[in-house]
């Protein structure tokens, strides 16, 4: 079967929705397809997401099936167009009242938020099945636009190469250093632990400056440790040797990091606020879930680092927890057999 | 790219209008209408309200203009008019046995119906910003043809349904309220007349129970979506008089010819996009050039 994995690029940026296109093409692959990706440039404005949509509804592709993916993609038209959601135009639907969203409250933004959910629910609902990432991206679907979409939960990146370790002495979150992703409350919550644990963050983005100087004012520079970029073998070592993982996002779609943890026989501990983390962290099973506060994350890194037993026990139920995800069942969804 | 609005003259008879009246409005998108005046160039069709409309007659035999045909009430035309009319207009009502079959096409319009373009459907997201906006309360539920009902003055009556978190509705106002996408409680009978199922498209509810039945609706953020998305889809499927108006134009050839670049215009539409929304200027204003040109090409083959 030809199957074209439709997905919107924004310039420059390569994160989670990118490794999640290349690595479904690459499932599709090796399930006997022929399997393209196709993406075209997205504006996140609130003028130009409209243009961004109609691209999609204008460009002709030739394939037996389209799955598509992100915003906008999901605006192409094809007789057999399947959806796996990643997210939705954040900005104008759950973030709306974000200090990034640019939908304010005056007639103009809403009018154009009023056509996007319109835009939105009738691309949507030409699909011939509608699937999305996460029981937390199926919820927004049926709360803003009253559709149904069924959660189709797949491995993250590095899947096979991730393997337990031993119980180190730094809890580990790999991450974008990004306001969504808050890696501040991370590192004021190590204010608040006094064991010998270290913090160490991997990842780059527009809030490295910032977060220098907040651990510097914090005086927690020996404990917190920015480690930057690093390569997957880097990666892999340092979840296996991680006491445990700590990740807060804000309402995060899916967020591959918990994922990788657990397959890293990790406990991971984040707050009430996360999102798509809290389908799969059971708070004191297979980790701590917390108040967003430095207090409440700094309590829990102290529970992990004075039971490392308790952590290693946490580890082996979150590892069992995702041991059934592979893609095949994946790919078999959403080709509909 | 603008090409003159095609005219098209009505003539009139004894029976009311006001039957033929949507279909005339939805019409208005495409063609000017206008009284039958013989000191004006000749219109490019001729629409007759009713078969006693007067100059109907020779207007049957101008083979130039084509003239459509309203029909009343499972009507059967006279023969010259079964013969020499270009299509017929007939109200497509739930109760009504069947649309008689005639030598001309039937064009049926929905019954009730309403131009679901003209009501844009506000989600509870949207509606919710704007009681924000408008600094209403946030439980702000409206019942309307049910005991005790919401104090409202007709010209009041869209906006508060379209703001409003959902309403209990029955009579005149419930097709505006399901084409807004309103979250609803109607009675059963109402649910029956316009094909609504319960926990589908509207929550069916006692009369007495009905204002009750909203407030509960109004708390459940899910069920309140799902049923205002699919209840605007059905008014759209059964209810909108548009596709009906396009395809009395498109009888009476009034209608422009696709075009290559009509293309825009027809996924711009497919997505609901009011005329002269932002969006659809910019995107038209950025093909106009190659909108043109292809225009051009059209007319010079």
């Amino acid at each position: 079967m030809d199957v074209c994995v439709c997905g919107a690029q924004a310039p420059f940026v390569h994160g989670g929705a990118e490794l999640h296109m290349d690595n479904l093409v690459r499932a599709l692959r090796d399930a006997g397809h022929r399997a393209e990706l196709v993406r075209l440039p997205t504006a996140w404005d609130k003028v130009r997401v409209f243009e961004a949509a109609l691209a999609w509804r204008l460009v002709p592709i030739d394939a037996d099936v389209v799955i598509a993916t992100n915003f906008p993609s999901y605006f192409v038209r094809h007789p057999r167009k399947v959806v796996w959601l990643f997210h939705q135009h954040r900005i104008a639907y759950d973030a709306v009242d974000a200090p990034w969203s640019d939908f304010g409250l005056d007639d103009d933004s809403l009018e154009a938020q009023r056509l996007l959910t319109e835009w939105d629910t009738r691309a949507l609902r030409e699909a011939e099945a509608l699937f999305t990432t996460s029981g937390v991206v199926a919820d927004r679907l049926a709360r803003f636009n009253g559709l149904d979409g069924e959660p189709l939960y797949h491995p993250p990146p590095l899947f096979e190469s991730l393997h337990p370790g031993g119980t180190g002495d730094y809890v580990f979150c790999p991450t974008r250093l990004e306001g969504n992703k808050r890696p501040a409350l991370l590192t004021e919550a190590m204010a608040y632990v006094h064991a010998p644990t270290r913090l160490v963050l991997a990842g780059r983005g527009t809030l490295e400056n910032e977060l220098r100087a907040r651990i510097d004012a914090l005086a927690v520079a020996d404990r917190v440790q920015l480690a930057g970029f690093v390569t997957d073998e880097r990666l892999v070592d340092l979840y296996a040797g991680a006491l445990a993982v700590v990740y807060a996002p804000f309402d995060e779609d899916y967020g591959y990091v918990t994922l990788q943890a657990f397959r890293a026989g990790k406990p991971v501990i984040t707050t009430h606020d996360a999102g798509g983390v809290l389908e799969w962290v059971e708070d004191g099973v297979t980790g701590f879930v917390t108040d967003p506060t430095p207090e409440g994350i700094g309590t829990a890194i102290e529970r992990m680092a004075a039971d490392p037993a308790l952590a290693s026990r946490m580890g082996e139920k979150a590892r069992a927890r995702v041991a059934d995800l592979s893609w095949e069942p994946v790919v078999a969804r959403l080709l509909g057999r | 790219m603008t090409a003159a609005r095609p005219a098209v003259e009505l003539l009139v008879g004894l029976r009311p209008v006001t039957a033929v009246e949507p279909v005339l409005r939805a019409l208005s998108r495409f063609a000017t209408l206008r009284a039958r005046d013989p000191g004006l160039p000749p219109p490019d069709a001729r629409i007759a309200t009713s078969t006693d409309a007067r100059g109907l007659r020779e207007a049957l035999h101008d083979d130039a203009v084509p003239v459509a045909v309203a029909l009343h009430d499972g009507e059967e035309p006279p023969a010259e008019v079964a013969a020499r009319a270009a299509a017929f207009l007939v109200a497509r009502r739930p109760e009504a046995p069947g649309i008689p079959l005639l030598g001309a096409p039937v064009v049926a319009w929905p019954e009730p119906s309403i131009d679901a373009a003209a009501h844009p459907p506000l989600p509870p997201l949207v509606r919710r910003r704007w009681r924000r906006l408008l600094g209403l309360p946030d439980q702000f539920v409206v019942v309307l043809g049910f005991d005790p009902a919401t104090p409202l003055g007709d010209r009041a009556v869209a906006s508060a349904l379209a703001t409003c978190e959902a309403a209990a509705v029955r009579g005149r106002w419930t097709l505006v309220a399901l084409a807004l996408g309103t979250p609803l409680v109607t009675d059963a009978s109402t649910a029956r007349r316009l094909g609504l199922r319960d926990d589908c498209e509207v929550a069916v509810s006692a009369p007495a129970s009905a204002a009750a039945a909203a407030r509960a609706l109004a708390l459940d953020e899910r069920r309140s979506a799902r049923l205002g998305a699919a209840a605007r889809h059905v008014v759209e499927q059964v209810h909108d008089v548009v596709p009906s108006a396009r395809a009395v134009a498109r009888r009476l050839g009034i209608l422009a010819p696709e075009r290559p670049g009509n293309v825009l215009h027809a996924r711009l539409a497919e997505l609901g996009t009011p005329e002269g929304a932002p969006a659809a200027m910019r995107a038209v204003a950025a093909c106009e050039p190659f909108l043109s040109l292809a225009s051009v090409a059209d007319t010079t083959r």
